[in-house]
């Protein structure tokens, strides 16, 4: 029996398989930090999770796979008010999510204009989060030079956190989305949608 | 809350409902009340107690993300935060040219001082809580059995996926992958090390299915709890302590706001 | 020196992460066109010890060389091109989408030409009898088919030595016989086989020699037959005798010259 002739997304193992993917894109969104962070990168590299499993099970439980990423974290590291960062992966998660449904995460076209939109939904969610729980100023280093950078030109601090956001968020959320999109290349047909929807890729 | 059990410090043996409502009137004390003193103290005792609890180096970690984050927000909002006026604001100092003030001083100490010391102070509490006995407490408080699953998973399917990581970025190597060297070519190790880390991950989820469903993972009726928790003597001093923290840090904050009482405990600089 | 392949001297490896001493001054040689089995009980320090030969674990004191070069001098990259490592699980190598892609990723990490490498493809293509899937994904494959798989993709850039990671585990009776034929032949090209294995039966239905290991130390290195005869060496190390040797022992109670196949058996009892 062909695997990918078995739908066992629907009914009732669906349940069962929202509950095992959901700690997937949890892990895969810690271990993309981990990889970044070995390799030596600048770059973040922890939402390939939220963005493979919106693309394989559905906007909805691609969100709350980034969401629940970043209240593990939180948990982990101690800093529970880092948790509502949780916005910005839930947008991530949904933006993905619906395109794939749509079948608009196929082409680099497509991974390009959801990047661009989740970069952009991170930078206008992340600023104001940033501002409630660090004051706006947060441990990311390359953020803060071009806060800092932006504000002796006369930026206040509110539109240069923002604006700092867009090009660090574009560089990470944007590689994120790209590997995300190999992965999903790279799977076969059978592992690449669970949720009986239009086919991610 | 991925640990051994080798060592039954003191924090161990304390159940983990009591240490759950220490942790939360932790987090509502340094958020709403906001005391340099006493978040100082709770981050002087905190890593004190990491220590006890031979925890410390985990901790440096977090020891690293707490300094990168005291550096960047001392050092940017003394000059930029949003409520320097810098007409008026006395100067702290001046450095090539660049003025540091005090208001900005101010701005970043409160700030830190609510994150800072929650840092140390829950990653003791929650390092200390066994998965199992969490997911042990979340049930008997009425969270439906999947979602304590999922929640608890997570931790669980972080370690494992860490050592697929290890073991694959070895194998990669081993076919000549460089992992070393400039930022492209580190850059292009990134996709042979996650593609098989994903798909490994993805490849076991059908039989995992299948198996958790035969053990009666989707069983309509109500889930049998086998584990107890032995209570230790410990655990009312930490229950109260949660609770009594919770309650004057909402009731303190409340008091404020509605400026039925002055702020006589908040002095963030 | 010039036909030892793999030297160690006084190889000390300490896990940093719990201080765990796993390698405890190991001596060893390796010659060129040794099939070397080591064998040993979990934690005995095989997978580590092997790990040090293409810089994968680097000595916490003692020296290792690889064709007579220091491997602290190399990367992993250098030291892999003459020492092929295949993995126990083949879940952890496969990433590309189609098998002749997979088999391709070491000659072009290793800068081969486009003509060496299809050379290399097609040699080892009907080496392994693989022409029927190269257009197929690997993990759609069965366990067995994918460990031949990522065995090919190693034999693929032709290294001097070739190390198998618990190889037998999982394969079928068709993927035993075809990786005996794989030693065999890659012995027959003067290339050095190591094996790590659980399965004394193939261990000494294949090797020339085996190093015995228990403990962060090396118990014994010898032929099959003297290892498995020692029966107090075995208990020490945990290990069962191959089956026919131990029923060739209780049948013969010799003290040397025991079967090691159930071929030897068969031709010393079928008369």
């Amino acid at each position: 029996m062909a695997m990918n002739s078995v739908d066992t997304s629907k009914g009732r193992l669906r349940g069962t398989y929202i509950a095992i993917m959901i700690p997937i894109g949890v892990a895969i969104n810690y271990i993309g930090g981990l990889i970044a962070s070995s390799l030596g990168l600048p770059i973040y590299l922890d939402s390939i999770g939220t963005v493979v499993v919106a693309a394989i099970m559905g906007p909805w439980v691609g969100a709350i796979s980034g969401a629940l990423f970043n209240v593990v974290s939180a948990l982990i590291g101690g800093n529970i008010p880092s948790a509502l960062f949780a916005i910005c992966n839930i947008g991530s998660g949904l933006i993905v999510g619906f395109m794939a449904q749509k079948g608009l995460f196929k082409t680099w076209w497509h991974v390009v204009i959801a990047s661009i939109l989740v970069a952009l939904w991170n930078a206008a969610t992340g600023a104001p989060i940033a501002m409630v729980v660090y004051g706006g100023i947060d441990g990311n280093v390359g953020t803060n030079l071009m806060i800092a950078t932006m504000q002796s030109i006369g930026r206040d601090l509110g539109s240069a956190a923002f604006i700092a956001r867009i090009p660090t968020n574009l560089l990470d959320k944007g590689i994120a989305c790209v590997i995300a999109w190999i992965v999903l290349m790279k799977l076969p047909e059978n592992m690449k949608s669970l949720n009986g929807a239009k086919k991610a890729a | 809350m991925i640990q051994e059990r080798i060592f039954p410090t003191f924090l161990k043996k304390v159940t983990p409902g009591p240490k759950l409502w220490l942790a939360l009137g932790l987090i509502l004390s340094l958020i709403l009340v906001k005391n340099t003193y006493y978040a100082i103290s709770v981050m002087i005792l905190s890593i004190v107690v990491i220590v006890l609890e031979k925890q410390f180096g985990l901790f440096k970690v977090i020891l690293v993300a707490m300094t990168v984050l005291f550096i960047s927000m001392y050092a940017l909002h003394g000059c930029i935060a949003p409520n320097i006026d810098k007409v008026n604001d006395p100067v702290m100092f001046t450095i090539f040219g660049i003025r540091y003030y005090a208001s900005g001083f101010a701005w970043a100490t409160k700030f830190y001082l609510r994150v800072g010391p929650m840092m140390p102070s829950l990653f003791v509490i929650f390092l200390s809580i066994d998965t199992a006995d969490l997911s042990v407490l979340m049930c008997k408080a009425g969270i439906p059995y999947n979602a304590v699953f999922t929640f608890i998973d997570s931790f669980q399917v972080i370690t494992l996926l860490n050592k697929d990581m290890d073991q694959i970025r070895d194998a990669q190597r081993s076919r000549g992958l460089q992992t070393e060297g400039s930022l492209l070519t580190r850059m292009k190790a990134i996709v042979p090390i996650i593609v098989p880390v994903v798909a490994s991950a993805i490849v076991k989820v059908q039989d995992q299915a299948i198996a958790m469903d035969t053990k009666g993972f989707n069983a309509k009726c109500k889930k049998t709890v086998y584990r107890e928790f032995s209570p230790y003597k410990a655990d009312p001093y930490f229950k109260w302590a949660g609770i009594a923290l919770s309650v004057f840090s909402v009731g303190y904050k409340a008091l404020v706001s509605l400026n039925v009482i002055p702020a006589f405990l908040t002095n963030m600089l | 020196m010039s036909d030892v392949v793999i030297k160690t001297e006084d190889l000390v490896h300490v896990y940093p992460h719990g201080g765990t001493r796993a390698l405890d001054g190991v001596n060893l040689e390796i010659n060129k066109g040794d099939v070397v089995s080591i064998i040993g009980q979990n934690g005995s320090g095989k997978t580590t010890l092997v790990r040090h030969f293409n810089g994968l674990l680097r000595p916490t004191s003692g020296k290792v060389y690889l064709m007579g070069e220091d491997t602290q001098q190399k990367n992993i990259a250098d030291l892999s091109r003459q020492c092929g490592y295949v993995f126990q699980n083949p879940n952890h190598q496969i990433f590309c989408s189609t098998v002749r892609d997979e088999l391709l990723v070491a000659p072009k990490n290793f800068k081969f030409t486009p003509e060496q490498a299809k050379q290399r493809l097609d040699a080892v293509v009907e080496l392994m009898g693989i022409g029927n899937i190269l257009d197929k994904h690997p993990m759609t494959l069965d366990y067995t088919t994918k460990k031949v798989i990522t065995i090919a993709s190693v034999l693929i850039f032709n290294p001097e030595v070739l190390i198998l990671d618990e190889p037998t585990g999982g394969l079928d009776e068709v993927g035993r016989r075809m990786l005996s034929k794989v030693i065999q032949l890659v012995h027959s090209e003067g290339h050095t086989v190591i094996i790590i294995s659980h399965d004394m039966d193939y261990v000494a239905e294949n090797s020339s020699r085996v190093v015995m290991m228990a403990k962060a130390h090396i118990l014994s290195d010898s032929t099959p037959d003297k290892i498995f005869l020692d029966a107090d060496l075995c208990k020490l190390a945990q290990i069962e005798p191959p089956q026919i040797s131990s029923l060739d022992m209780a049948i013969s109670g010799r003290q040397s010259n025991v079967c090691l196949s159930v071929e030897d058996f068969v031709k010393r009892y079928a008369r």
